[in-house]
């Protein structure tokens, strides 16, 4: 039809309509005046017009709102903000939708950034409109932040439950990955895959069955399996909210009648209820046994356990029926494997799997079986790849828990002896305990601790079992890192007692102290007990940097050290084999700086020779554990062939474990997490029977202020903390009269520069950022304070702040502000490639080169109190520094030939002047602690006078770890570390 | 700078920079109004969800209004302006509640979102127009006559009254009036496959 034609249409239709109803028959005749398709044409539209009723009579949207109500329902969320369109780029609270990510038991999941933490999150929203019921929307808030605190790495961390416009949602861990129902195959996962997610869900299920919370609805679309093979449970306990459990749906719907489908009603996944479930009883953990029973069962078979065309016929199978046995459908399937099915789908709950940390066992059982080849693996699928086990089970271990908890669970026992692992606490110091070391037989503990006190860590000795422990040593050092010899009569241990740091042995219940070797970290006994290996070099740097560490060996009775001599260009933390034929220890083969292509744990023969690389690191980082630098071995169980080592994931490091051969260094494709949890739990110590010990730390950073004469350097009152709390804290910096600091702290959520009065301790921030604003350096007076910010694009500037105005950006590309000029007009700043010092004018931002050199990177000036000399640290190479002033009269820059060495220095630290110009404090090692030194200027010839001299000990309970200091008229202020930790147990 | 936060950061002030934006339907104009007209499309799924008629409380002028609010000063703005904006207004609603049934249509068709047997829910209600189809069958009766076509978009995606629509299309009220019901006539019959034994409406033309 034309236009034209349409507009006869029209004509005649309008014409029609314009008429009385009886009249219009007549009319429209009459109108077509014979033409029959005109007259056909208007007949049927007005047919339409009188059937049309309310069409197009509601306004479109709610015709498309009543669409989206019908389909929100089939998806089972009735009240969740649905259209991706229509939440992607919204902000819920602080996250920032990115995406939808699919349809969950719950609803729809979102994908959203949070910007606070930089990180992606999962957001769900809970319908709301479902739980009219206040009460028990508030027992559902109350269950789902009891689901919130399990702290479990196959358990979705949840972050936050909170309120946001008129809705409630949850923030959980965001986990790339699919659901399990995407990925179960017509014919059933592989045997190892099937096993490897079982044991993972049964190692949730344990741990949130012990915290008592019940999941209700495990199914398929619950189970995340991530990129890496590692499973997530998601909504523990939210299916009482949803009413998705048949106890709520079967309460309000008889079973023995089809369930009469109210408008909006959605009925939920039944296939996966227990029968209790469906008959509307009471439910506890065993419904969850039987629920993952009957995932496993198609996990194994690919086919659903109980089916049926419709809910009641499921339901009535789920009552009635035995399910055909997974062995019958699956020929050659392990018939344990078989028998923990069967039991996980009793419709008695009392002839279930009474807890789900048995049913791990026994799932362990079978895979281990399996992997020894005990147990028969039934055919694989022609035409499928067949991946090594290796990588299933290296993937299995691989999920990491960052979230913040309280409790830790013992997660995977090392040894497959179906028997429980018991965990106790052997120290309850208020201070620090740390370095555990078991003695062979697992009867004895030895450890450092600084007993609650300031001062040393001492050696101390326990009986595992019970009872007071004995003070070893009481010499005001640093006693650490203990080992027992085989027999258990002796202790090998670093100290840096004496001023003279190194290796010492002492008898195991006390006497005399004897000096084995200079200069060594972490001995460890041969297991014969001839020998001691150790290493020497710089502690925590394991960036490759050849030359800076080498494992050494003694006789453990005394005599010459030798160093192990291998094709390892650096080596460090070595350990025995327990055959005693070998020393494992991280290293690399490279000759060139930062190359750590060849990092690894390797394996040398105490004699040296030719190094035997393990292939770990690579194997840890394929497996997804995110290592920064590679861990350290602590311990070779001889029970298990495993190697423990501690590993950061997150904000919390726990124990590992990796099975490897002593005679080859293979991987035997054991890789597991031993311990969850938060905090930082290191130092790990084996003893036969397969018993651990381990350390378990917390670590904080305060402000301190120590009353200081600093012309005659000697202390004037008492080391005291003016911050308190967890936050992170550093680089404290006085103003000249000493009443004044301004330092960086987390405190309010980002890292911000922060001012406290220390007379009335009022703190204010000085300018509030979302970027990362460090190193605060305030003018002498204390109007100006200079900081360092790091930049979106990361880029590193300093901005100075004063009163009354926005900070302003005084310098782009340099790295950080040291010290103001005495007239607050200049500042010394660093920067450039490599570091040097610039002399920065504040008002036109003019900077002039003060110290450079072609090689050396030079940092942290610091100006003399008459304005004349600047103190500066040369970092000569990457691990050696030494501090030097020159003179400000001099041409700039200042020529090299002008420089004065005072001492070596830490190649993160630098020197400050007294205010009488003739000493220069700067914080050093030089006697094993780490202490503030002073070192006396001639006042003529501006050379050192005399030897460097303590000033305090800052290597107590509370220590310094370089996070800053400053002076100020009659005071040091100086950031220190507290660690606070005890020790664990784990055993049979 | 003021901004609108929940769609994206659009600025306010620049009237004829928004109102010609708007006019030539670019994708900015779309991404301020889509938020605002899905909020309210599940704050509406939600009372259907609760099975309570939203009934005629909230006109999508009134919507449309609140979107132009969060942009412009609208007190300020001359009958013409606001009228031309209607219009935009209307055009863009259509284009975003089909698009929206259209995703839905396509999730349904193509069975990405798979709903086992026992998963399926049961909810009543009457059934609306199927927009896309309404669409398509708008698209045909542009080709034949653009005026009506306009009219459906600015009374039903527009939710317009009559006097509204005399008012931007320039026409008496009679004319919208006439335009409105020929138009439902003959895009029902479109709908719902009515008997049409005379033209072949969609081929023909």
């Amino acid at each position: 039809m034309d236009s034209k034609r349409w507009k006869q249409v029209d004509d005649v239709l309008q014409a029609v309509l314009d008429r009385a109803p009886e009249e219009r028959d007549a009319f429209l005749r009459h109108a077509c005046a014979g033409d029959e398709a005109l007259e056909r044409e208007v007949r049927s539209l007005l047919t339409s017009e009188e059937q049309a009723g309310g069409f197009l009579q509601d306004p479109a949207i709610e015709a498309a709102a009543r669409d989206l109500a019908r389909r929100q329902g089939a998806d089972g969320s009735d009240d969740a903000p649905e259209h991706a369109d229509s939440m992607v780029g919204r902000t819920i609270s602080h996250y920032r939708i990115v995406e939808k990510l699919g349809v969950g038991g719950m609803g729809i999941v979102w994908k959203a950034r949070d910007p606070r933490l930089d990180r992606f999150v999962a957001l769900k929203f809970l319908p709301a409109a479902k739980v009219s019921d206040p009460e028990r929307q508030r027992r559902f808030v109350q269950e789902a932040r009891a689901a919130s605190a399990l702290n479990h790495p196959n358990i979705i961390t949840i972050h936050e439950i909170d309120h946001f416009d008129g809705v409630d949602f949850i923030a959980m861990e965001f986990v790339p990955g699919k659901a399990l129902d995407r990925l179960i195959p017509r014919k059933g996962l592989r045997l190892n895959e099937a096993l490897d997610y079982a044991i993972q869900m049964a190692d949730a299920l344990a741990a949130a069955h012990a915290a008592g919370i019940v999941h209700r609805d495990l199914k398929p679309g619950n189970v995340m399996v991530g990129q890496n093979g590692c499973v997530k449970v998601l909504d523990f306990g939210l299916a009482k909210l949803t009413g998705q459990g048949a106890a709520e749906f079967v309460r309000t719907e008889t079973i023995a009648e089809a369930p009469k489908t109210e408008e909006g009603m959605i009925v939920g996944t039944v296939s996966y209820m227990s029968p209790e479930q469906a008959e509307g009883k009471k439910v506890d953990a065993r419904t969850d046994i039987f629920s993952f029973g009957a995932l496993l069962y198609e996990m194994i078979t690919g086919r659903r356990v109980f089916t049926g065309g419709s809910v009641v016929s499921i339901l009535s199978a789920i009552l009635r029926d035995e399910p055909k046995p997974a062995a019958e459908m699956m020929h050659g399937l392990p018939r344990e494997l078989g028998r923990i099915v069967t039991r996980c789908l009793q419709k008695d709950p009392n002839r279930r799997y009474q807890h789900a940390g048995d049913l791990k066992i026994d799932l362990q059982q079978v895979k281990e079986e399996l992997a020894a080849g005990g147990a028969v693996i039934r055919e694989e699928m022609p035409g499928r790849p067949s991946v090594g086990r290796w990588w299933w089970l290296a993937a299995a271990a691989a999920c990491v828990a960052v979230s913040v908890g309280v409790a830790w669970w013992v997660h995977n026992p090392p040894a497959a002896a179906p028997s429980y692992w018991k965990l106790t606490r052997i120290t309850a110091d208020a201070g620090l305990a740390t370095s555990p070391a078991l003695s062979p037989d697992g009867k004895l503990l030895a450890y450092s601790s600084d007993g609650g006190r300031d001062g040393g860590l001492d050696l101390y000795i326990k009986q595992a079992a019970g009872g007071q422990p004995i003070r070893l040593t009481s010499d005001g050092a640093d006693n650490r890192q203990p080992d027992f010899s085989p027999d258990g009569s002796r202790i090998v241990f670093q100290s840096n007692r004496d001023g003279v740091p190194g290796i010492y042995g002492i008898p195991a219940f006390g006497g005399e102290v004897r000096l084995l070797a200079r200069d060594g970290l972490r001995p460890r006994f041969s297991p014969d007990g001839s020998k001691v290996a150790y290493w020497a070099g710089s502690e925590g740097q394991v960036q490759a940097t050849p030359g800076n560490a080498a494992v050494w060996v003694v006789p453990a009775g005394g005599g010459q050290p030798q160093r192990v001599r291998s094709s390892l260009t650096a080596a460090r933390a070595p350990i025995w084999s327990p055959d005693g034929k070998r020393l494992l220890m991280v290293g690399y083969t490279s000759a060139r700086l930062y190359d750590s292509s060849s990092l690894d744990w390797w394996l040398v023969t105490p004699d040296g020779g030719v190094a035997v690389k393990t292939g770990v690191y690579d194997a840890l980082i394929r497996a997804g554990l995110p290592v920064n630098s590679l861990p350290l071995p602590c311990c070779w169980s001889m029970d298990t062939n495993t190697v423990l080592f501690p590993a950061r994931a997150g904000d919390a490091m726990n124990m590992w474990e990796i099975g490897l051969s002593p005679r080859t260094g293979k991987m035997n494709g054991v890789l597991r997490r031993v311990t969850v949890g938060a905090g930082t739990q290191g130092g790990v110590s084996c003893a036969s029977g397969g018993a651990l010990a381990f350390s378990d730390q917390e670590s904080r950073s305060n402000v301190w202020s120590l009353p200081f004469d600093l012309n005659r350097g000697t202390p004037t009152g008492v080391l005291e903390r003016i911050t308190q709390g967890p936050a992170d804290r550093g680089f404290p910096s006085l103003t000249k009269n000493g009443r004044s600091i301004a330092f960086y702290s987390n405190q309010s959520g980002h890292m911000n520069i922060w001012r406290r009065d220390l007379a009335t301790g009022n703190e204010s921030v000085v300018a509030s950022s979302s970027l990362v604003q460090r190193y605060p350096v305030i003018s002498p007076s204390g109007a100006r304070i200079a900081f360092a910010v790091t930049e979106e694009d990361d880029t590193r500037t300093v901005y100075v702040a004063a009163p009354g105005a926005e900070p302003e950006r005084v310098c782009e590309g340099c790295t950080r502000a040291t010290d103001w000029s005495a007239d607050e007009k200049a500042l010394l700043i660093y920067g450039g490639s490599p570091f040097q010092v610039d002399l920065l004018d504040v008002a036109t931002h003019r900077q002039t080169p003060l110290l450079k050199h072609p090689t050396y990177r030079l940092l942290y000036g610091h100006f003399s109190p008459d304005g004349r000399w600047v103190s500066f640290t040369i970092r000569t190479s990457l691990n050696r520094a030494r501090l030097a002033i020159a003179p400000l009269d001099a041409p700039r820059p200042i020529p090299e030939s002008a420089w004065i060495t005072i001492a070596d220095a830490w190649i993160e630290d630098w020197a400050i002047w007294s205010p009488d110009g003739r000493t220069l404090y700067f914080p050093s090692a030089r006697d094993g602690h780490r202490c503030l030194w002073g070192q006396r200027i001639d006042p003529v010839s501006h050379r050192p006078a005399g030897e460097p001299f303590a000033v305090w000990h800052f290597h107590g309970r509370a220590f310094y770890h370089q996070d800053g200091w400053s002076t100020g008229a009659g005071r040091i202020a100086i950031v220190l570390r507290e660690d606070t930790g005890n020790i664990w147990m784990m055993s049979r | 700078m003021p901004r609108v936060t929940q769609s994206g950061a659009a600025a306010a002030g620049d009237i004829s920079g928004i109102l010609r934006a708007w006019s030539d339907g670019d994708q900015s104009a779309l991404d301020r109004l889509t938020p605002i007209v899905y909020d309210e499309l599940h704050r509406l799924a939600r009372r259907y969800m609760r099975h309570e008629r939203p009934g005629h409380s909230l006109q999508t002028s009134a919507l449309v209004n609140e979107a132009y609010l969060r942009l412009v000063d609208y007190e300020r703005m001359e009958w013409q302006n606001r009228a031309h904006f209607f219009a935009v207004s209307a055009q863009l609603m259509r284009r975003i509640l089909v698009d929206h049934a259209r995703r839905h249509n396509l999730k349904r068709g193509g069975g990405v979102e798979h709903v086992a047997l026992e998963e399926a829910a049961v909810v009543g209600g009457e059934q609306g127009p199927d927009l896309v189809a309404l669409d398509d069958a708008m698209n045909a009766l542009a080709r034949i006559d653009p005026r009506k076509v306009q009219v459906v978009e600015m009374r039903f995606f527009g939710g317009l009254s009559v006097e509204e629509t005399a008012e931007v299309l320039k026409v008496s009220t009679i004319t919208v009036k006439r335009d409105w019901r020929a138009a439902r006539a003959w895009l029902y019959r479109e709908l719902t496959g009515g008997t049409i034994d005379g033209f072949q409406t969609m081929e023909a033309s």
